[in-house]
């Protein structure tokens, strides 16, 4: 309860323009998937399709479909990974530093919390923050894609996505947000854990390039086995960042 | 805990920082209801120190305990049992006062049934009330500080810990919270430790100081102790009927005696061992024709001992 209860103390101080940012990354994900959808949706599009074996596609579809399929299900979750990843991440820098920016991290150190519910007190927020957008995001685009392919033929509501969006997100998110908590340990202010916090995305482009290029598909099972191996380690983080706020201010 | 225990106790505490050495060594002991100040320059090591005996900071060695707790090895325990009053007045600047009070009445786990209560009791002592549901942005210095010292209080806490209390306040305000802090120890009967720099405000809260210097206690005891037994030199102020150069003169020419200077019918006299010269410096002074209308010690101020403790 003491979780939430510093979660919603967070939500009441995040500066604005972090509050904006739960319209603005939704926005960009449903913009960044309707782009992909109607750039796949042309003869020259599916020319240019990688080379992948028909086991990947359903059966039936047109080389069109195909094109638009690959789009949605192969090329748009990683960046649908990495932008959901994101938003959480930059809230995250707040937590820590911005009590140090904003001169009120001693008397939060002064609470009689144990220094695991603290951290994951300050989790709850982005967390929160992370998975609210990416549930919205989802919505829309399931609601976009549905609405372009009538019959079925083209679909979200698979289980490659389910999985990406209620396992991998969290999975992901989480580890970002910890790292950055750690960060925002250690740093004076938000801008710089920020700065710092962004490069954690640069592995997830590994994914972005492996799903443009058709080389990384992520099917369900590659995405259950990396939000579980994920999952294990974000436990890991979540004591080591305990560990660190116990070396103090 | 017996009553004999000290509440708060520090034991050898260090703090070092990489090269700098910040709180070197020391020891204290507070007592309950006693309000104890920790005197000295900027950078003496007085908020380390209050920040190790919160548990915020870890020791790199020594102890420091509260109401018989070791601060390393029971942080929650301590952290439950104490406010802490930080140099800033960290409080939450876009809740409300009422807000910011309801947010910590939660996280020290005090009784939903008894919020309202607390927190009106509190708003009201601090005249806060009428500003209850305005933002803490809106607050002026000094009410931000008296918020913080609320929320300080808003568990009960048997001990507290307050770091420069009134640094930055007008005087009104710093005033009353000068009040606040002497009520609550006489009143309450709260064990407080005080960090400060402000001599008077020491003089006039604290019944012990420790002064510290460059990480070290220098000096430590009761004000009164302390006037008595700082320095082995005491100043004699000697009211005359008459002041004569060749009486001044002569006293000079004592060995126990370190300085006289005449002032508008008076010579303050300043002498070494004062359990032992004084009634000589009397003796003298009527051997040399001087007639004494009055003679008294000049009474030292915890200013003075403060200068002197810290300039040596």
């Amino acid at each position: 309860m003491r979780a939430l209860a510093i979660a919603r103390k967070d939500f009441r101080e995040l500066p604005g323009y972090f509050k904006f940012s739960i319209v603005l990354v939704p926005a960009v994900l449903i913009f960044i998937v309707s782009m992909m959808i109607l750039a796949s949706a042309s003869e020259d599009a599916a020319t240019e399709l990688p080379n992948l074996p028909d086991s990947v596609f359903p059966p039936g579809l047109t080389d069109m479909q195909k094109s638009i399929y690959f789009a949605v299900n192969f090329m748009a979750p990683p960046f649908f990974l990495m932008l959901a990843t994101m938003l959480p991440v930059t809230i995250a820098a707040d937590a820590f530093a911005g009590e140090r920016e904003r001169k009120t991290l001693e008397a939060l150190l002064a609470l009689p919390l144990s220094n695991m519910d603290l951290f994951f007190g300050k989790c709850l927020l982005p967390l929160a923050y992370g998975f609210g957008a990416s549930l919205a995001a989802f919505a829309v685009i399931s609601a976009v894609v549905s609405l372009s392919f009538p019959g079925g033929s083209v679909s979200v509501l698979n289980a490659s996505w389910i999985v990406l969006v209620f396992l991998a997100v969290p999975a992901f998110s989480l580890l970002g947000i910890l790292v950055e908590l750690m960060i925002s340990t250690r740093v004076d202010r938000t801008y710089y854990a920020m700065q710092m916090g962004s490069l954690i995305i640069l592995p997830m482009l590994i994914f972005v390039i492996g799903g443009v290029t058709g080389t990384l598909i992520m099917g369900p099972m590659l995405l259950l086995a990396l939000s579980g191996g994920i999952f294990l380690l974000d436990f890991i983080l979540i004591q080591i960042g305990s560990d660190l706020l116990s070396r103090g201010l | 805990m017996s009553e004999s225990e000290p509440v708060v106790a520090a034991h050898n505490l260090t703090k070092r920082f990489r090269w700098l050495t910040a709180v070197d060594g020391i020891s204290f002991q507070v007592r309950e209801g006693e309000v104890f100040g920790l005197l000295g320059p900027n950078g003496a090591g007085k908020t380390t120190t209050i920040r190790m005996m919160c548990g915020l900071i870890p020791p790199t060695s020594g102890t420091a305990t509260v109401l018989g707790r070791d601060v390393v090895k029971e942080p929650v325990t301590v952290k439950s049992s104490i406010g802490l009053l930080p140099e800033t007045p960290s409080v939450y600047e876009s809740l409300s006062a009422e807000e910011n009070l309801r947010f910590y009445c939660e996280m020290y786990q005090v009784p939903r049934a008894e919020w309202a209560r607390r927190i009106d009791e509190l708003l009201s002592a601090f005249g806060l009330q009428t500003r209850r549901t305005s933002k803490v942005r809106t607050f002026s210095k000094g009410m931000k500080q008296k918020l913080a010292l609320a929320r300080t209080l808003v568990h009960d806490p048997p001990v507290i810990f307050l770091d420069e209390p009134t640094a930055g306040l007008d005087p009104e305000s710093a005033k009353m919270v000068r009040d606040k802090i002497a009520q609550m120890s006489r009143d309450a009967g709260k064990t407080i430790f005080l960090c400060t720099h402000n001599l008077v405000e020491a003089e006039s809260l604290c019944s012990r100081v420790a002064i510290i210097k460059s990480g070290r206690i220098i000096m430590i005891g009761s004000t009164k102790d302390l006037r008595g037994e700082a320095t082995e030199a005491g100043t004699y102020v000697v009211v005359l009927k008459e002041v004569e150069a060749s009486l001044v003169e002569a006293l000079r020419s004592l060995d126990y005696v370190q300085a006289a200077e005449p002032s508008d019918g008076s010579v303050r006299v300043r002498i070494a061992s004062p359990f032992d010269n004084a009634h000589k410096l009397v003796e003298a002074i009527l051997r040399f024709g001087g007639r004494i209308m009055e003679f008294r010690r000049e009474a030292r101020t915890l200013e003075d001992i403060y200068l002197e403790a810290v300039r040596s």
